[in-house]
């Protein structure tokens, strides 16, 4: 379905060019005796001429109009088609997770869209010197300065296409995606305008390219060049707090808004002055004088503050709420109560997402005997501390205090399954498993455990049969990728590992009513949560056929992340 | 100097080539053709009065601007239409938005008007039926008159057009001559092609340049009139003439200094050109 998709842009290309490519095929149009009325000469100054600005706009909507119809920009129209029916339609669930963190993808979502407007924004700067026409366009009154300027201004429409897609996306999420959620924030009106700066840069590149080098594939090396540099600059620093990946046009985002506090101002500004240079660079092809110098110098001066602005150490309240978020989470966080036995806290921007999650948790919650509790599933931070900036770090104690042995930490909840994981990782806390590979991403090995059968029946409370089933022991895959309830290809290794015969356990316990379950397990909770319980006890007591023997496994290391 | 548009002294090269040496003529109201063989400078004449090359000296007047400053070209180029040798066009676009982009460029202020003036030109080149079509799809004939229309933006005062003819059927060159026919009391027009008869159909002035250099101003009348009495035809090739050919008819039609008994015929601008041309080679090659 989606390499369908992805096959429209490059249908559509395919015709524009077949349509570039046909031949004469228009019956010869008679001539007929003109009617002298309509032929005049030498009236040339009986009419208004326009103004520069004037003649700016409308070489201005003549090439936007003629952009909209480049195969190229068509292509990009169709990369933001795929990205709106990946995320808004298709997997509506993987959407993003605030709106404030929607506005920092904005100039991801448009970077597709803005390298087809280069390619064809050189195309069209190059058109007349291609077909020829730059003698007939040389020799009328219009500069060609104003003619650059015109080119520039075609860049109303990607700006006004990308508003359309950046609206038309958010009220798509907001009907089809449950997950979106907070507000947006004051930053993210700074991230909109950069990612609409974007498009006018993507115009004035491939405009300033095309006066310069008329070469078809000079914006093809330049967007290679531009992908490298950005790539070089997110490497910056290793894994390490590397400032200078706001240099990108599109930075790397590291942590989550809460953790973080960007200088998304100064990043639009950036993406300004660069704006600026490149349109500079155009002007100069036909113009050298005072006022485009002066311009070149405003560009590189905004520039040079925006550089500051984008590496300087964030203000000291900032860092300090940071730190304190990263250290003592559950000072800025809301909570809410499943059964008065577990809590599910978030960070406050994330309020909304707290009532799904206990919703998702509940079943769990509920199915665990009375002596459980009291756990906290708690939003932590969970990136690498050499990963926040020094001036956050600063402030973090020494050592990082360990968080409660009751607390179920996470850190995001990016997709609907990453809401639902959170009873998984509950079930298995509950039952002493654990929910991450040790500090050697080794599993824990569970063959022939009771407590390993006990942790994916209740990871899977609240679905459906099948989908309990499908979830808790989808028997034919490698049990290593299978049922720890994390998103286990994320690091190629789960926390748990079970043998077949578990799984196949598993599978008839499932099967079983619920309440038979929960009964069976309330009776002697201690003594299925031991690790030194068979799995066959536990099928016995529930009145079912062993599976044993069991497997041997020998738990085989992952990689990190 | 007393032209519309006057060179006096002036010379054009590309690199050891002397495209137009030293030249002085006056360009006035009307229909002036230029003559000339392949190569004997009339492009590059026109391409500098249209301010697409500068003379590297001498001097031009158009219209009391001068092309060799920014703001006499850009007076110039306000008055100017002009159809080049070999006009590009942008194949996607239809007759419509190519004479409109054009226009534009032209400085056209009001958008209602602007559109009224192409549809307008391409009117009076007969493509109305077919100006939303795309060039691409046009006959070469359409394309050629496609590239008239957009020479006719504005009504201008000057009209530099370039062999505005090639391309055209025997009929369109009718409908050509008659456009121009009306452009004599209105503008000065430049009018470049190797059709004779285009001359002596349209043309009040004609100026002949060979190698360079200006070989005879004056009217269609009176370049065949250097022919009078030096054309004739006779049944067979005369050795002695200075060009024969044979004609339609299967007579061959000579031009040089008749014999005695030959059988004089009316000369046309044609002949005369041609005896023009002749004897410049000669004036150059020296007798043989």
């Amino acid at each position: 379905m989606i390499v369908l998709v992805a096959l429209v842009p490059i249908a559509v290309a395919a015709l524009f060019v077949a349509r570039s490519q046909s031949r004469p095929n228009v019956a010869d149009a008679g001539w007929s005796s003109p009617d002298h009325a309509d032929v005049t000469f030498g009236t040339s100054a009986d009419r208004r001429q326009a103004t520069s600005p004037e003649t700016i706009r409308a070489i201005g909507r003549v090439e936007g109009r003629l952009l909209f119809w480049s195969p190229w920009f068509s292509i990009g129209l169709g990369f933001l088609a795929l990205i709106v029916l990946m995320y808004a339609i298709l997997y509506p669930d993987d959407s993003v997770q605030t709106w404030a963190e929607y506005a920092e993808l904005s100039p991801w979502f448009l970077h597709p869209l803005v390298g087809m407007v280069i390619l064809a924004s050189h195309r069209a700067a190059t058109r007349s010197t291609r077909d020829g026409a730059e003698e007939v366009f040389g020799v009328c009154p219009t500069r060609p300065e104003i003619r650059t300027v015109g080119h520039l201004a075609a860049s109303w429409l990607p700006v006004v296409v990308s508003v359309v897609f950046l609206i038309g996306f958010a009220l798509l999420l907001v009907i089809r995606s449950p997950d979106v959620h907070g507000s947006f924030f004051a930053d993210s009106a700074a991230d909109f305008i950069g990612a609409l700066l974007l498009c006018v840069g993507g115009v004035a590149l491939g405009v300033a390219l095309g006066r310069w080098i008329q070469f078809a594939l000079a914006p093809v090396l330049v967007i290679v060049a531009i992908l490298f540099l950005s790539s070089g600059l997110s490497s910056i620093g290793g894994s390490g707090w590397n400032p200078y990946v706001q240099f990108s046009t599109a930075p790397t985002i590291e942590a989550s808004s809460e953790f973080a506090d960007r200088p998304a101002w100064s990043h639009a500004l950036w993406i300004l002055a660069l704006v600026m240079l490149v349109a500079v660079v155009a002007m100069l092809r036909h113009r050298r004088d005072k006022p485009i110098f002066l311009v070149g110098a405003a560009a590189i001066a905004l520039a040079m503050i925006a550089a500051f602005g984008v590496t300087r150490e964030m203000p000291s309240a900032s860092a300090a709420a940071i730190a304190d978020r990263v250290a003592r989470p559950e000072v800025s966080q809301d909570c809410v109560d499943i059964d008065d036995r577990v809590d599910v806290c978030v960070f406050s921007v994330h309020a909304a997402v707290a009532d799904r999650i206990a919703a998702a948790v509940a079943p769990v919650v509920l199915a665990l005997p009375d002596e459980v509790g009291p756990m906290t599933i708690r939003q932590v931070y969970d990136g690498r501390i050499e990963k926040l900036p020094p001036e956050v770090r600063r402030l973090l104690p020494r050592p990082f205090p360990s968080r409660p042995a009751n607390e179920i930490p996470f850190s995001g909840f990016s997709t609907a399954y990453g809401l639902a994981g959170q009873g998984a990782d509950l079930a298995f806390t509950a039952v002493g498993l654990p929910t991450r590979p040790d500090d050697a991403f080794m599993p824990l090995v569970v063959a022939g455990e009771a407590r390993g059968v006990v942790a994916l029946w209740l990871s899977v409370r609240g679905l459906d049969l099948d989908d309990q089933l499908q979830e808790a022991t989808s028997g034919e895959r490698d049990p290593y990728m299978d049922g720890s309830g994390d998103d286990v290809e994320l690091c190629e290794v789960p926390s748990v590992v079970w043998s077949r015969q578990d799984l196949e356990a598993a599978r008839a316990v499932i099967q079983l009513p619920e309440a038979t379950v929960v009964r069976a397990l309330g009776t002697d909770w201690s003594r299925w949560i031991d690790p030194a319980t068979g799995t066959d006890e536990l099928l016995a007591h529930l009145e079912l056929p062993s599976v044993g023997p069991f497997d041997q496994l020998t738990p085989r290391p992952g990689r990190p992340c | 100097m007393n032209g519309d548009v006057s060179a006096h002294g002036v010379t054009k090269a590309f690199g050891p080539l002397v495209a137009v040496d030293g030249i002085d003529v006056d360009f006035e109201p009307g229909v002036t053709g230029l003559l000339g063989p392949n190569g004997a400078g009339k492009t590059t004449l026109m391409r500098m009065v249209a301010t697409v090359v500068a003379a590297d000296s001498g001097r031009l007047d158009v219209f009391g601007h001068d092309p060799s400053t920014g703001a006499g070209r850009l007076e110039i180029r306000r008055q100017l239409g002009y159809l080049p040798q070999e006009p590009g066009f942008h194949r996607n676009f239809s007759a419509f938005d190519f004479v409109d982009y054009v226009a534009i460029l032209k400085e056209w202020g009001d958008r209602s008007a602007r559109h009224d003036e192409v549809r307008r030109v391409l009117t009076v080149v007969g493509l109305a039926s077919v100006m939303h079509k795309r060039i691409g799809r046009l006959s070469g004939g359409m394309r050629r008159r496609v590239a008239i229309a957009q020479a006719l933006l504005g009504s201008p005062r000057l009209l530099v057009l370039d062999e505005p003819t090639a391309g055209l059927d025997p009929e369109q060159r009718l409908r050509f001559r008659e456009l121009l026919g009306t452009a004599a009391d209105g503008a000065t027009v430049l009018l470049s092609t190797h059709q004779t008869d285009d001359v002596a159909a349209l043309c009040n002035r004609v100026v002949v340049l060979l190698a360079g250099r200006i070989r005879f101003v004056g009217s269609p009348g009176d370049l065949a009139q250097r022919a009078d009495e030096r054309v004739w035809t006779a049944s067979t090739r005369d050795a002695r003439a200075e060009v024969a050919w044979v004609t339609g008819d299967g007579a061959v039609r000579h031009i040089g200094t008749p014999p005695v008994d030959a059988q004089l015929v009316v000369p046309t601008v044609e002949d005369g050109y041609l005896l023009l041309a002749r004897e410049a080679d000669v004036a150059v090659v020296g007798p043989s």
